[in-house]
């Protein structure tokens, strides 16, 4: 029983972080709390869906991302860079905004249905995991999470624009100074951010339903790993995305009233002990 | 001479009565407000009353309108939420459109429900359960055309009465429905000296079911009581089928199997048995009428949604006929107690808490001419409808 909890924590935990590492990045480089995030995972999803539906899964889970990722760099480029010396809650709003046009388009395109995409069908059956049948497909999600995890770790840390991404957040001014194109720098970060948010929604397609209101969904959790997390922290959302999973999941069984409250507590607590969340030792 | 003059004042007196005459006929046009959710969760649902209630007002209107009065019509989005619903329907009735029909959640409903004599307006509730609307806050303006809590929870205690499984365990949506849901169920069973290994409550908006999942697997039962709705339904139905509890374990569901819900769980929901509000094969004269009608527009057949909303503007209408007036307050009376033809036969509208007195029906999702969706398997009489709650008072 504690295996397929822990099991199913860690499956919604890499959901997090596939979700939230795109909204850290973002905020790291660009300093915008994004609430259009969730809208961007729904789109993400429902261009999965539309994909699927004309060629395959597999298809859908490349061209989803990429579209998306071309949507984040219109986005950085129309949205984001032109509104970087405005006031941030000029900026919340405008992305408050982004996710009303958003849900009205979806709810335009493909109607205020609820639509279902169908678990592919190599992943379509159970594997035995110490004793407990899981379904192979969540195994695929974990894999695809902790490969998003550690690519992004790795690229960070050691290619030459992950040095440039970590200066840039660090400080904007001193890294373009040193000839970084930050302006282009951040579109790629935002398209890459944007994607990520779509490749959540592909990937979660298959166990969840899709509607104009699934956004929601996701929102607030999101928000609550990368304030637990600390704002615009990679590792710290990782860690906060896991931590949530597991609460979450355990959370359900074993104190079945206080599951919606966990998160919340677990925030609230944090932010005591640590009040610029795990990673957040910057300012 | 004299003959052209008498018929030059007859033709004065015939002009002049004229105006008189097309009044005496009562022609000030039925005005509807149609509130319903173009926007929130319930969206979907919301989307399915307002086509019905359009078809409804362009059959209407075909036919020559009710009594030779047109029907027009306002709709408003009420976004899914008490505070918006509220708002949207004292806008359409303080503009005439008074005669108020679509929400879908109950807390809409309460919210309007109080409101009616203030404005001027009467209410056709067509998708909200709770017993509260014609409970404690039942109100003479306010009519349900659809099924309550109450009445479905009456058919579960007779109908589980039938069930040969020897286990069971329930899952519910962690609010007050799903509870009562759950308790009823667990109730009914266990009068029949059978077991209900554990109860389990999702909260509203779960995405994540495996959890759940989990533990329901884990009671090794025989068969599980869902009592959960919309998304969440959809999710959960999504994920057993996942980790293989579904079709091993058998499903009954508490308005599970709504039509939207079978589209859009694929084959999960097959051979799944539930409580239905209607499916088209209900053997009346006007629901064979509806069914063809819709057909023939749509090209495919009603849902249950779209039926009961049909069915709740079909009542108005008739209550407009039997008032010969379009004015909420003469509607209102003409209804209580009436005696009404509608798509479910001739049924009642209760006087003492103007719930109109439906049959209801247990249902199995089967392929049916190359469509699933949930076919009537028992029908249960009008009378299984509980008595009238001591609370309310009109």
């Amino acid at each position: 029983m504690l295996t397929i909890n822990l099991f199913n924590g860690l499956v919604y935990g890499t959901l997090l972080i596939v979700m939230c590492s795109g909204l850290a990045l973002i905020y790291g480089l660009r300093r915008v709390v994004n609430f259009a995030h969730g809208s961007l995972y729904m789109l993400g999803a429902y261009i999965g869906y539309s994909v699927a539906a004309h060629a395959d899964f597999w298809v859908a889970l490349f061209v989803a991302p990429a579209v998306m990722a071309a949507i984040g760099v219109v986005l950085d480029r129309y949205g984001f860079r032109l509104l970087q010396d405005r006031d941030p809650l000029t900026v919340v709003l405008v992305t408050f905004g982004l996710l009303l046009v958003i849900e009205d388009f979806v709810q335009t395109v493909w109607g205020k249905s609820n639509l279902s995409l169908a678990t592919p069908d190599a992943l379509n059956f159970a594997v035995n995991l110490f004793g407990t049948q899981v379904p192979a497909y969540r195994i695929g999600v974990i894999v695809v999470g902790a490969a998003v995890a550690l690519g992004l770790s790795l690229w960070l840390r050691f290619s030459r624009y992950g040095l440039f991404v970590r200066a840039a957040s660090t400080d904007p001014t001193t890294t373009s100074m040193q000839g970084v194109n930050t302006d282009a720098l951040s579109a790629g970060v935002v398209g890459l951010g944007t994607a990520l948010a779509g490749l959540a929604g592909v990937v979660s397609a298959p166990f969840m339903s899709l509607s104009p209101s699934m956004s929601a969904d996701v929102i607030i959790d999101s928000f609550v790993v990368v304030v637990i997390g600390g704002l615009g922290s990679l590792a710290g959302a990782f860690i906060a995305a896991m931590v949530l999973g597991m609460v979450q999941a355990v959370g359900a069984v074993y104190l079945p009233d206080a599951s919606v409250l966990l998160p919340f507590v677990l925030m609230v607590a944090i932010l005591i002990w640590r009040p610029a969340g795990f990673a957040g030792s910057r300012t | 001479m004299k003959k052209t003059f008498t018929r030059g004042i007859l033709a004065a007196a015939l002009c002049a009565a004229l105006p008189f005459a097309a009044m005496a006929k009562n022609t000030d046009p039925v005005r509807v407000g149609l509130v319903s959710s173009k926007s929130g969760v319930f969206a979907q649902q919301g989307e399915e009353v307002i086509r019905a209630v359009q078809f409804a007002i362009e059959e209407a209107n075909a036919r020559g309108g009710i009594d030779g009065r047109k029907v027009e019509v306002s709709e408003a989005d009420d976004e899914g939420t008490p505070d918006a619903g509220r708002r949207a329907a004292e806008k359409l009735a303080r503009d005439g459109y008074n005669l108020l029909i679509g929400p879908i959640p109950s807390s809409i409903s309460l919210a309007l429900a109080p409101n009616l004599e203030r404005w001027d307006a009467a209410y056709f509730v067509v998708a909200s359960k709770s017993d509260k609307i014609t409970g404690d806050t039942c109100k003479p303006r306010a009519f349900r055309t659809n099924h309550s809590d109450a009445m479905d929870i009456a058919m579960i205690g007779e109908w589980a009465k039938n069930f040969k499984e020897k286990t069971y365990a329930s899952i519910a949506a962690d609010y007050v429905w799903g509870h009562d849901s759950s308790e009823s169920f667990a109730k009914a069973v266990k009068a029949q000296g059978k077991e209900v290994k554990i109860q389990l409550y999702a909260p509203m908006g779960t995405k994540d079911f495996s959890p759940y999942i989990a533990q329901l697997k884990d009671a090794g039962v025989d068969a599980i009581w869902v009592a959960e709705i919309g998304r969440d339904a959809i999710a959960f139905v999504k994920q057993a089928q996942e980790f293989g509890l579904v079709p091993k374990t058998r499903l009954i569901g508490h308005a599970l199997i709504q039509n939207f819900m079978v589209a859009a769980t694929e084959n999960a929901l097959e051979g799944t048995q539930g409580t239905t509000a209607y499916t088209p094969d209900i053997d009346t004269p006007r629901n064979k009428a509806f069914v063809a009608a819709w057909q023939s527009k749509f090209s495919r057949l009603p849902t249950d949604n779209e039926a009961q909303a049909y069915n709740g503007a079909q009542v108005m209408f008739e209550g407009v006929r039997k008032a010969g007036s379009a004015k909420p307050a003469d509607v209102a009376a003409a209804l209580k107690g009436a005696s009404i033809d509608t798509i479910y036969g001739t049924v009642t509208m209760r006087a003492a808490d103007n719930q109109l007195v439906l049959p209801n029906f247990v249902a199995r999702v089967k392929p049916m001419d190359g469509t699933l969706r949930p076919v009537i398997e028992q029908t249960f009489a009008p009378n299984l409808t509980p008595a009238p709650s001591a609370l309310c008072k009109m």
